[in-house]
C-alpha cells in the first residue's frame, strides 16, 4: 500500500490516518507487531521524528501499544479497530453521497445500482 | 542542551555585496533542518562559514560549542554540491582516505551500503558516470558518525529514483543525538522529511520554525509557502 | 595527521615522475652503452659526430624536460589539491591549516631535491664518458678547491643547497595562494605575481651582488651569508603568505 502524503497538511496528521487504514484493512494486523519508526519513516519518506509523533498520538487513542523492550504493535481490542471500521466507512460513504447527490437519485435508486454493479463486477 | 549549531550576528561582506547579514540562528541536536532560499540568497556562504571554508566578516559561529576550527571539523560531515573527492583515486582507497581523517567513519556501513548500489570498490572514480559520483559521495559523507550532516544541494539535478534512494538514506542513517541540514532549493520533493525551515533572503532569515507548525498555520505546504515568499 | 598528508600527497604524484626518472637514467645508460666519448673528435666523420651531438643534446633536453615536469607536478598537485573541486574536501579535513602547507612543502622539496639527486647521478655517469685527461683535470681542480675552501663557505654552501627547493617551493605557493585572493582568473593572477617577483628578485639580487662585491674576500663569503639570509626571509616570506590566505582569505570557487 503506498502511502499517500500532502504537503499542504500536517504530515503527521495524515501519517496517523494512513495507519489508522492499515490496521483497519488488516495491513497491520491485530496484536501484530508493527515495523521501527526508522523504517516505517524511511517507507513513507518522511522525518522519523513526524512518524514518532504520530505514532505517539495513536498510541493515547489506544490503537498501538508499546511494549517497551520488544517495541509497538498493534492493539488485539477488537471493539476499538471495528469503531474505526465503522468511522471510515461511515467517512467514506458520506464522501460518497455527498458526491452523488448533485446527480438527483434517491437512496433506493442508489443503493439498486450499487447491487446492480457489485454483481457486474463479480460475474 | 547545547544546540549542535549557533550564529550570533554572523555578517560576511565582499565589496559588492553583503552575502549575510546579521544571522542569529539556534539548531538543535536531532532534527532535519531545512535551509531554504534561492540562488545568492546566502545559503552556501553560511553553509562555507560553518565548514571552515570561509571566515565571517562580523560575528560567530559556534558548532557544538565551539568555534570554527579542527574540533569542529571532526563533528562536522560536508557534502558540497559538486564532486570533491578526488578523481585519481579508487573507490577503495577514498574509503581508506576517509578512514584515516576521520574517526567517525564507519567503512563497514559504507561498504554495505556501496555493495547495494552494486559499486565495485576497485573501480576508479575517473572512469564513474557524475551520478555514480555523486552516490559514492553521499555515502562516504552518510557513513561518518558526525553529530553536524550538511548538505548543500543533495537532490539537485539526479533522477527521481537517486532522489529517492538519497532521502531514505537520510532518513534511515538518522541519529537522534545528530543533526541534519539540508540547503536546497528544491523544496516539494524534500519538505516532508524536514522538521524544521530556514528561510533565507538576501542574506537574512525571513522565516524560520517548525514544518508541521507552519504548515498548519499557513493552510500550505513549505513548497507553495516558499513560491509566495520569494515571488518574483 | 601530517604523516598521513604526506603520504596521501606521495601517492598522488610518484607515478609520473619515477616514470620521468626512469626515462632519464635510462637515455643516460643508453648514451653510455653506446660508448660514445666526449670531447673534440680527432677527425670530423660527420655521422659519429652528429649521433653524438644528438644524443648530448638529447640527454639536455630529456634532463631540462625532468626538471620541469618535476615542477609541474608540485604546482598541479598544490593547487588541485587545495584549490580546486578537491579544496572542498582537503580544507575541511580535521587538520590544521599549518599542517596542510607543511606536508606540500615537504613533498614539494623532496620531490626537487630527488630530481636534482637524479640529475647528478645521471652527469656522473655520463662524466666517466669524459676522455682520461679531462677527467682527471676536473677530478683534480674539484679537490683542490675542496682542500682550500674555508669551513665556514662549506657549511653556508651546503645550508643553502638544502634551503634552496624550499625557497622554489614556497615560493611557487606563495604565488599560487596570491592568486586567491582574486575573485577571477586566479591562476593567471598567480603566473603574473610569480614573473613578477622574479623580475623584483633578480633585479634586488644583482643590485646587492654589485654592491657587495666590494666587501667580500676571494670565496665571496658575504654573498653567502647575504645568500643565506634572503633565503630564509624568502622562505619565511613564502609562508606567511600561503599561512595567512589559508587561514583568513579562503574563497574556494
Amino acid at each position: 500500500m503506498a502511502w499517500n502524503l500532502t504537503a499542504d497538511r500536517p504530515i503527521y496528521l495524515q501519517l496517523i490516518e494512513e495507519i489508522e487504514l492499515r490496521v483497519v484493512t488488516g495491513v497491520y494486523g491485530p496484536g501484530e507487531k508493527l515495523p521501527s519508526v526508522r523504517e516505517l519513516a524511511a517507507e513513507a519518506a518522511v522525518n522519523p521524528n513526524t512518524m514518532q509523533r504520530a505514532l505517539a498520538e495513536l498510541e493515547t487513542t489506544g490503537v498501538v501499544n508499546t511494549q517497551r523492550t520488544s517495541g509497538r504493535f498493534v492493539t488485539r481490542n477488537s471493539g476499538l479497530l471495528d469503531s474505526y471500521r465503522r468511522q471510515l466507512a461511515e467517512q467514506y460513504i458520506g464522501e460518497f453521497l455527498q458526491k452523488i447527490e448533485p446527480l438527483g437519485y434517491s437512496p433506493e435508486e442508489v443503493l439498486d445500482m450499487v447491487k446492480r454493479i457489485r454483481e457486474e463486477e463479480d460475474g | 542542551m547545547i544546540p549542535i549549531l549557533e550564529c550570533r550576528n554572523l555578517t560576511k561582506r565582499y565589496e559588492q555585496k553583503v552575502a549575510l547579514g546579521g544571522i542569529n540562528l539556534q539548531i538543535p541536536r536531532g532534527r532535519i533542518v531545512g535551509l531554504l532560499g534561492p540562488n545568492g540568497s546566502g545559503k552556501t556562504t553560511l553553509i562555507k562559514i560553518a565548514t571552515g571554508l570561509l571566515t565571517p566578516t562580523e560575528g560567530e559561529l559556534w558548532i557544538g560549542g565551539y568555534p570554527v576550527g579542527v574540533e569542529t571539523k571532526k563533528m562536522v560531515s560536508y557534502l558540497p554540491e559538486h564532486t570533491y573527492i578526488p578523481l585519481h583515486m579508487r573507490v577503495e582507497e577514498i574509503l581508506s582516505y576517509f578512514e584515516d581523517f576521520y574517526e567517525d567513519f564507519d567503512r563497514e556501513r559504507a561498504s554495505v551500503m556501496l555493495e547495494h548500489l552494486n559499486i565495485d570498490p576497485a573501480q576508479s572514480l575517473k572512469t564513474m558516470s557524475k551520478g555514480t559520483k555523486e552516490k559514492v559521495q553521499l555515502i562516504l559523507v552518510m557513513s561518518r558518525r558526525a553529530s553536524l550532516y550538511i548538505l548543500d544541494e543533495p537532490i539537485g539535478g539526479v533522477d527521481p529514483a537517486a532522489r529517492d534512494y538519497i532521502l531514505r538514506t537520510i532518513i534511515t542513517n538518522f541519529d537522534s543525538d545528530a543533526t541534519v541540514l539540508i540547503s536546497t532549493h528544491l523544496i516539494a520533493d524534500i519538505e516532508q522529511v524536514l522538521d524544521d525551515v530556514i528561510f533565507l533572503k538576501y542574506g537574512r532569515i525571513v522565516e524560520a520554525g517548525d514544518a508541521e507548525s507552519i504548515r498548519s498555520r499557513a493552510g500550505k505546504s513549505i513548497d507553495a509557502l516558499f513560491r509566495e515568499v520569494f515571488r518574483c | 595527521m601530517l604523516g598521513k598528508l604526506w603520504k596521501y600527497d606521495f601517492k598522488a604524484t610518484w607515478l609520473y615522475l619515477i616514470l620521468s626518472y626512469v626515462i632519464l637514467v635510462g637515455y643516460t645508460i643508453v648514451v653510455k652503452l653506446t660508448g660514445i666519448e666526449i670531447g673534440m673528435p680527432k677527425t670530423v666523420e660527420s655521422f659519429t659526430w652528429l649521433m653524438r651531438l644528438l644524443l648530448y643534446v638529447g640527454f639536455i633536453i630529456v634532463a631540462i624536460g625532468v626538471q620541469l615536469f618535476t615542477y609541474v607536478q608540485i604546482i598541479r598537485r598544490f593547487y588541485k589539491n587545495m584549490f580546486s573541486d578537491e579544496g572542498y574536501l582537503t580544507n575541511t579535513l580535521p587538520v590544521k591549516p599549518w599542517e596542510l602547507l607543511v606536508s606540500k612543502v615537504l613533498i614539494g622539496a623532496f620531490w626537487i631535491a630527488l630530481t636534482s639527486l637524479v640529475m647528478a647521478l645521471c652527469l656522473t655517469v655520463l662524466g666517466t664518458a669524459l676522455p682520461q685527461e679531462l677527467r682527471r683535470l676536473v677530478s683534480g681542480l674539484f679537490w683542490d678547491v675542496m682542500r682550500k675552501v674555508p669551513l665556514s663557505t662549506f657549511i653556508f654552501t651546503v645550508i643553502l643547497l638544502i634551503l634552496s627547493p624550499f625557497q622554489s617551493v614556497l615560493t611557487l605557493y606563495a604565488c599560487i595562494c596570491a592568486g586567491q585572493l582574486f575573485s577571477k582568473m586566479r591562476i593567471l593572477a598567480a603566473v603574473l605575481i610569480y614573473l613578477g617577483y622574479k623580475v623584483v628578485e633578480s633585479v634586488i639580487g644583482s643590485l646587492f651582488s654589485a654592491i657587495l662585491m666590494r666587501f667580500t674576500d676571494e670565496y665571496g663569503t658575504i654573498q653567502l651569508i647575504y645568500g643565506l639570509i634572503l633565503s630564509l626571509a624568502i622562505i619565511a616570506g613564502g609562508y606567511f603568505v600561503c599561512h595567512l590566505v589559508l587561514n583568513k582569505h579562503l574563497n574556494l570557487e
